[in-house]
């Protein structure tokens, strides 16, 4: 799952405006983890300025932005859409390391992508509020986000 | 199963009451200290608050040591780094804060850098920075409101950014807080009442919004009653020192709950306003709180109905039918924020601030959902929303 995540957010980043827009507001190659503690997987991603690169899944990382799942059933929770990430947040099962601005805005990110691959009935669950997005452009965005899935290939750091 | 989960932590020792300030001696020589650095502001000396500081070490056969008294009201990495160099200079080896938020949140940044060493504080913002526990800090509030003695946050100004960075760290809290009312009595009235509504949405978000606890419940609500309480005594009485030591006790407890439930969307825009308008930022929690309270209404119908009781008082709460609880709770915090433009001028309105220009609404939405406080909302709230909740603030339309 985190490698759907990891690659989905880098699609959509170059085709979704909401998601560029809001990447507008990180700094240029900025690093950015979400991982387990402590040697649980960790799935990494840049921005380039003006999109996100998914640089892979690996064994450990260091990131300018880490995201840390305190526990690998935490990370479960997340990713199979039972708790959102303000949620978990709230829970204290998420350890955040990095500047607190720069992970609203990622989170915005990944709650857009949510809305965009996920059924509205599963989505309503992995986000605060369900926006108001039509049917087409969500069918659009996800079709061609779920199409390049497979190619997304890992890319090298900046 | 359940997927509840909660965490809370206060390591502060809490001196509260008469002759609080006296115990800071024995206090400072239990952890081993004997070289204070003292950190206050300008207007708090001219109080003559620091006199109080001086006499407790004196009748000790002490001495305080350095004082550094030119903390700004808007504190900057510049101040922070400038006193930390003259902190080590001197060779001192604990921190005495004497202020309010300013100078506590100066003090917390001062430690970071004298005890996990650099130049520049740059290194730290964030959250989770911090790697190890920093040196002696004692919190002396002179406001009852901002809670900054029990939290695990600093606020600093960043010099050459021109934009306010967040420091986050369990290690950040003092390891002393004193709550003495002496330090209090001189304050004016209008910034009496609006530390107090920051204390109040300090309480009441951290019991409406989603990390809330059982266990920040019991304070944020605790906190509430002795606010509307203790309040308008003080404000009739400001020299009634047991009505200043209550409101400032619920300062404290409302800044513990908070520090482990968070806060919400009014401080989301709250601090965006602070930094675009520089309005108080009491004068902005008391502003923004029934609009917010209103916009998060659906979701915290529940939660908010049962603060009646403390908020209005039981007889009120128990003639009260349950679905109507918390909208009368929102009416009892108008009436406060009503009570108090009568008692102290504090304004009701962004428009009667009159700092406040509605050209500056767009810069205030663009910051206010960047700000972490608005990850623990109940509610969702995007630029357009913001927007639409500083529209509502900006005259009475109630």
């Amino acid at each position: 799952m985190m490698r759907i995540v990891g690659r989905g957010l880098a699609i959509a980043s170059r085709i979704d405006s909401d998601i560029a827009y809001e990447l507008q507001h990180l700094p240029a190659e900025m690093t950015i983890a979400m991982r387990v503690y402590p040697n649980g997987p960790c799935c990494l991603l840049q921005h380039t300025g003006s999109e996100l690169n998914y640089l892979g899944v690996r064994d450990s990382c260091a990131a300018d932005m880490e995201i840390i799942f305190k526990h690998l059933q935490h990370a479960w929770l997340l990713y199979t859409f039972q708790e959102n990430t303000p949620t978990a947040f709230a829970r204290n099962r998420i350890l955040l390391d990095g500047e607190v601005s720069h992970a609203t805005v990622f989170n915005r990110c990944l709650s857009r992508l949510m809305t965009l691959i996920l059924p509205r009935l599963l989505a309503k669950r992995a986000v605060k509020r369900y926006p108001a997005i039509p049917l087409q452009e969500k069918l659009r965005l996800a079709a061609a986000i779920y199409l390049r899935l497979p190619l997304e290939r890992r890319r090298p750091a900046l | 199963m359940t997927s509840r989960y909660y965490e809370f932590y206060c390591p502060v020792k809490i001196l509260a009451g008469l002759k609080a300030l006296e115990h800071l001696p024995a206090e400072l020589a239990e952890r081993g200290c004997a070289a204070p650095m003292v950190l206050t502001d300008k207007g708090v000396r001219a109080a003559g608050l620091i006199k109080h500081v001086e006499i407790a070490f004196e009748e000790a056969g002490l001495s305080v040591g350095p004082v550094f008294d030119d903390i700004p009201p808007d504190s900057s990495t510049d101040v922070v780094e400038s006193i930390a160099r003259e902190f080590r200079e001197r060779n001192c080896d604990s921190l005495i804060a004497v202020g309010g938020g300013s100078v506590l949140d100066t003090a917390k940044a001062v430690n970071i850098l004298v005890s996990e060493g650099g130049e520049f504080l740059r290194a730290y913002v964030g959250a989770h920075k911090l790697t190890r526990p920093l040196k002696p800090l004692v919190a002396i509030a002179t406001t009852a409101g901002t809670g900054s003695e029990v939290t695990t946050v600093a606020v600093i100004k960043d010099t050459h950014k021109q934009k306010k960075d967040a420091f986050q760290s369990s290690h950040l809290m003092p390891a002393v807080a004193v709550i003495d009312p002496r330090m209090t009595l001189t304050v004016p009235p209008v910034i009496t009442a609006a530390t107090a509504m920051d204390a109040l949405t300090h309480a009441v978000e951290a019991f409406t919004c989603i990390a809330k606890n059982p266990l920040s419940d019991a304070y944020a609500s605790a906190a509430i009653r002795k606010i509307v309480t203790a309040l308008p005594l003080v404000l009739a009485e400001p020299g009634n020192t047991d009505a200043r030591l209550e409101l400032a006790e619920a300062a404290t407890m409302a800044g513990i709950a908070f520090s482990n439930s968070m806060v919400g969307l009014v401080h989301a825009i709250g601090h965006s306003l602070g930094a675009v308008c520089h309005l108080h930022h009491g004068t902005c929690m008391s502003v923004l709180l029934p609009y917010v309270l209103e916009y998060n209404l659906d979701a915290i119908q529940d939660d908010l109905g049962l603060l009646l009781p403390f908020l209005a008082g039981d007889d009120i709460a128990m003639a009260t039918p349950p679905e109507e609880r918390a909208k009368a709770a929102i009416a009892a915090i108008r009436d406060l924020r009503d009570e108090l433009f009568e008692a102290t001028g504090l304004p009701r309105s962004l428009s009667e601030s009159g700092k406040v220009e509605m050209s500056q609404f767009a810069k205030i939405a663009d910051l206010s959902v960047d700000d972490g406080a608005l990850m623990f909302n109940p509610v969702e709230a995007d630029r357009s929303d913001v927007l639409s909740i500083l529209e509502r603030a900006w005259s009475l339309t109630d």
